[in-house]
């Protein structure tokens, strides 16, 4: 058994003027996850702390809090890989509802944004063939999925510092979609890209990478969608003095 | 006071079935509005998010829709309704085209290109469609994509408390809703309600579940006389994870493991499938491998925490990582790793197959009520096949869409009876009022051990009886618990509410157990072991009236498989 001291963060923004951090001992086993210490809290002293979790098992994406400063997946990080003082707190970047649970409507608003959803291209009949040594094949995003949990939203200094920025994993589908050979929004998504709330602003610090639980790289995506966007231009500028180029 | 709100239709659940039934009412037509309801977050709560090996469909020319119709039927030992499994496995094909070509999900292809299916167990053709074995993420985020697109209004953390009927208890008109968050009610008028909550086996105390799932649907539409079917099937599922004092216990590994030549071993060392299914063995149907596994351990064959042993080291590490990537880091989390060395498991309760009565449309006996996915029963019988259970939330989540936004063209909206919204706030509110009482917490884990111990894999008359009665004093207590804490995001009140529905469908699942004299499927009588296709080719029915509790059974129609 481990004994674990949590310092987790209450409050509630309607009653509370300032948030507190309320001390909680707990013994959980060896190979209990920071989500068990807080349910171990919960039982025996805080009925009512409010935190969010649905699947356990590492795939909704609910359960990413602050934990001793860093974002993690509560579910999937074991006590014992942090240590037994732990500092729980919300996810940044987004507004508290109440202790720990956040509301993540900015996240999931610039994600909506971001025109996340495939936009089918016309006459797509069957099941695309997308052979593995094709260029299309080659070429795809083949980064692990992403749960959308918020990690890499909550420790973007540049999200903090423009809160229209779309952020990593917005950015991240929107190359996902670029890369999709049934897509046929390209043009409105690389618009997107290059405009104001778009790649440019990132300035590859690396923070997403260095949080996100599913070992994504937002950055590398970034950097990829970023040059993909210089690619277009460069050749809208070939095309603006030499003519269109021919279809091959 | 309570907030009012008015929609066209309202979709309590937000999963496979919730979801595409939302997208399909809304491109038939998008005058009618639509407003969906969600105990958690959009796209990340229930279980379809939780779905691992994937989807069940025939799209390879040497498989065909009668194999996939006969593996579910005997699959499901012949109570399935065969109307339900034939819409299923023939609509599957279309729908799964849907989710790629419009929804957006791009699933797993071979090497040269095509669209890949896998192996599963109890399955006589390898059909099953997936990205990699984290196949839910996908389905549920590109559904969540679509429905941001189309704006159609959702309620997240906010639960379906109670539905609304008008006087005479024929008609379902609203519901009463529970804004998590704010801790504050809204009452719905509607025209009709699709029960889309997931069901879920919560009330054992291992199953594999997303949080939410605590049969809050079939407790709702019980209260209001709805006909619930083969509530005494429940699926366990025999490989889940055995890590003492985690919530991760219970969690699953999937199936396709097994369909990929898993071996079984009990505590000695033994292969100890061969014994019960000589010539499946590990691929043989999920009822008999999670009994086989309880046998083992009831009969001290177990490993040292209570497990039996779960092993692919042989099919080779390259191909373990490869295949079975989220699989396989679940494992390295707590330590072991799949590739290379056996692991823990132990059943673990997973799916209701019973659920409300419906017809291929989704049609309950009551008017304005409709059900579609885990809610539901009939498609799957006494068994569900690995991978039938999110072919059934999108086929069938599809299909009441498009019925349901026809059918409210005809339909009126109707004024609320105000005494059952009172009622509905007064039994909520009473858990906040009080002062001192049970801790919530405790009385669960109490149930979960009743649920476990008499009403789970193996079970006899006597059991079940005496489940009977714990069930009812359970009750009794879970009506002194106190939730102390206020109204807004209280994870205790909400618990406190989840419990009196958990009680519900515990009851019924053990009356209806004691009922079936036979063993079928996942239902398994110590007291009467063996199939009886002579007296029990029949579903259990129960339904509450003035009276209470009526159950009733009645014969399975065989018209395109007989046993
Ligand atoms: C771990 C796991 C793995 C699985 N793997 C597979 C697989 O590989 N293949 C397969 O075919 N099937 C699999 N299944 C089964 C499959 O997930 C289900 O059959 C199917 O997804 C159920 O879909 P649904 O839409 O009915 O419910 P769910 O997807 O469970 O959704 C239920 C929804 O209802 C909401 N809800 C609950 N209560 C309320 C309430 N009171 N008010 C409002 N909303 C509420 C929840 O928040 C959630 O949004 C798996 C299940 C589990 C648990
Ligand atoms: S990219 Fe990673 S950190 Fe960001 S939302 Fe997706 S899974 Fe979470
Ligand atoms: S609870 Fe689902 S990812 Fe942690």
């Amino acid at each position: 058994m481990l004994k674990v001291t949590l310092k987790v963060h209450r409050f509630t923004p309607e009653s509370d003027k300032a948030p507190h951090f309320e001390t909680h001992e707990v013994e959980v086993g060896e190979r209990a996850s920071i989500l068990d210490a807080l349910f171990a809290a919960q039982r025996a002293a805080a009925p009512d702390l409010a935190f969010r979790f649905s699947c356990r098992v590492g795939m909704c994406g609910s359960c990413a809090m602050v934990v001793n400063g860093r974002e993690r997946l509560t579910c999937s990080t074991l006590v014992k890989t942090v240590g037994t003082e732990l500092r729980i707190e919300p996810l940044r970047n987004v507004p508290v509802v109440r202790d720990l649970a956040t509301d993540l409507k900015p996240f999931f608003d610039a994600y909506q944004r971001s025109l996340p959803h495939l936009v089918p291209r016309e006459g797509l009949k069957d099941f695309e063939v997308i052979p593995e040594e094709s260029a299309t094949g080659k070429s795809m995003d083949h980064q692990p999925q992403c749960i959308d949990c918020g990690s890499c939203y909550s420790a973007c200094s540049l999200v903090t510092l423009h809160p229209r920025y779309l952020g990593p994993m917005a950015l991240h589908r929107a190359l996902t979609l670029v890369l999709d050979p049934r897509d046929a929004a390209r043009e409105q998504r690389m618009a997107m890209v290059a405009g104001e709330a778009g790649a440019f602003r990132c300035h590859t610090l690396g923070n997403c990478r260095d949080v996100c639980p599913r070992g994504i790289s937002p950055t590398a995506s970034i950097e990829r969608l970023k040059r993909i966007s210089v690619g277009d231009q460069f050749r809208g500028f070939l095309s603006m003095i030499f003519g269109p180029a021919k279809k091959q | 006071m309570t907030e009012q709100l008015t929609t066209d239709i309202l979709i309590l659940g937000t999963g496979g079935a919730g979801l595409m039934a939302a997208l399909h009412a809304h491109w038939r037509d998008p005058n009618v509005e639509v407003t969906l309801v969600s105990k958690g977050l959009l796209g990340k709560s229930g279980c379809t998010r939780m779905v691992q090996g994937g989807y069940n469909v025939v799209l390879n020319p040497k498989d065909s829709v009668q194999a996939h119709f006969e593996d579910t039927v005997k699959g499901g030992g012949f109570i399935n309704d065969q109307d339900l499994a034939w819409t299923l496995v023939n609509d599957a094909p279309r729908i799964v085209l849907e989710l790629e070509n419009k929804i957006g999900c791009l699933f797993d292809r071979s090497p040269d290109g095509r669209i890949h299916q896998k192996a599963f167990a109890g399955q006589t053709f390898d059909r099953t469609v997936h990205k990699g074995d984290l196949t839910g993420i996908e389905i549920m985020a590109r559904l969540r994509d679509q429905v941001l697109h189309t704006g159609i209004r959702c309620l997240q953390e906010t639960r379906g408390l109670e539905l609304l009927t008008t006087a005479d208890g024929k008609r379902v008109i609203g519901a009463v809703l529970l804004d998590i968050r704010r801790g504050v009610y809204i009452t719905v008028r509607c025209k009709a309600v699709i029960l889309a909550t997931g069901a879920g086996p919560l009330m054992y105390q291992r199953s594999a579940c997303a949080q939410e799932k605590t049969s809050d649907g079939l407790a709702m539409a019980y209260r209001v006389g709805t006909h619930l079917m083969d509530m005494e099937m429940v699926q366990f599922h025999p490989t889940g994870l055995v890590v003492p004092g985690s919530r991760l216990n219970g969690a699953l590994l999937e199936e396709g493991l097994r369909g990929a030549g898993a071996h079984l071993f009990n505590g000695k060392g033994e292969r100890y499938m061969q014994k019960y299914d000589p010539e499946r063995q590990e691929r043989s149907t999920r009822d008999r491998v999670s009994r086989a596994g309880y046998m083992e351990i009831a009969d001290g064959r177990g490993t040292e925490n209570g497990g039996v042993w779960l092993d692919v080291s042989h099919l080779g590490a390259e191909f373990v990582e490869k295949n079975f990537v989220g699989m396989r880091d679940r494992c390295l989390r707590i330590g072991v790793d799949l590739a290379r060395e056996k692991i823990e498991v132990c059943p673990t309760a997973h799916f209701n197959m019973g659920g409300v009565r419906i017809n291929r449309d989704g049609f309950s006996n009551l008017t304005g009520l409709f059900a579609a996915g885990e809610d539901s029963s009939g498609v799957h019988g006494a068994n569900r096949l690995g991978g039938n259970g999110v072919a059934e939330s999108t086929v069938f989540g599809a299909r009441v869409g498009d019925t349901v936004v026809q059918w409210v063209k005809d339909a009126d909206l109707t004024e609320i009876q105000n005494e059952q919204v009172n009622q509905a706030v007064e039994t909520a509110d009473a858990f906040l009022a009080r002062d001192k009482g049970e801790n919530v917490f405790a009385l669960r884990e109490e149930l979960g051990k009743v649920m476990w111990d008499r009403v789970g894999i193996v079970r006899h008359g006597d059991k079940l009886k005496r489940a009977i009665q714990e069930i009812a004093m359970l009750q009794e207590r879970t009506n002194t618990v106190a939730a102390k804490g206020g109204r807004k995001f209280n994870l205790g009140w909400q618990q406190a509410l989840d419990m009196r529905n958990l009680l519900t469908a515990a009851d019924l699942i053990a009356r209806s157990a004691l009922m079936r004299e036979d063993s079928r499927g996942a239902h398994y009588r110590e007291d009467f072991s063996t199939t009886d296709n002579a007296n029990w080719l029949k579903n259990i029915y129960s339904a509450r009236n003035d009276d209470g509790l009526k159950m009733w059974t009645e014969s399975v129609k065989l018209d395109r498989l007989k046993p």
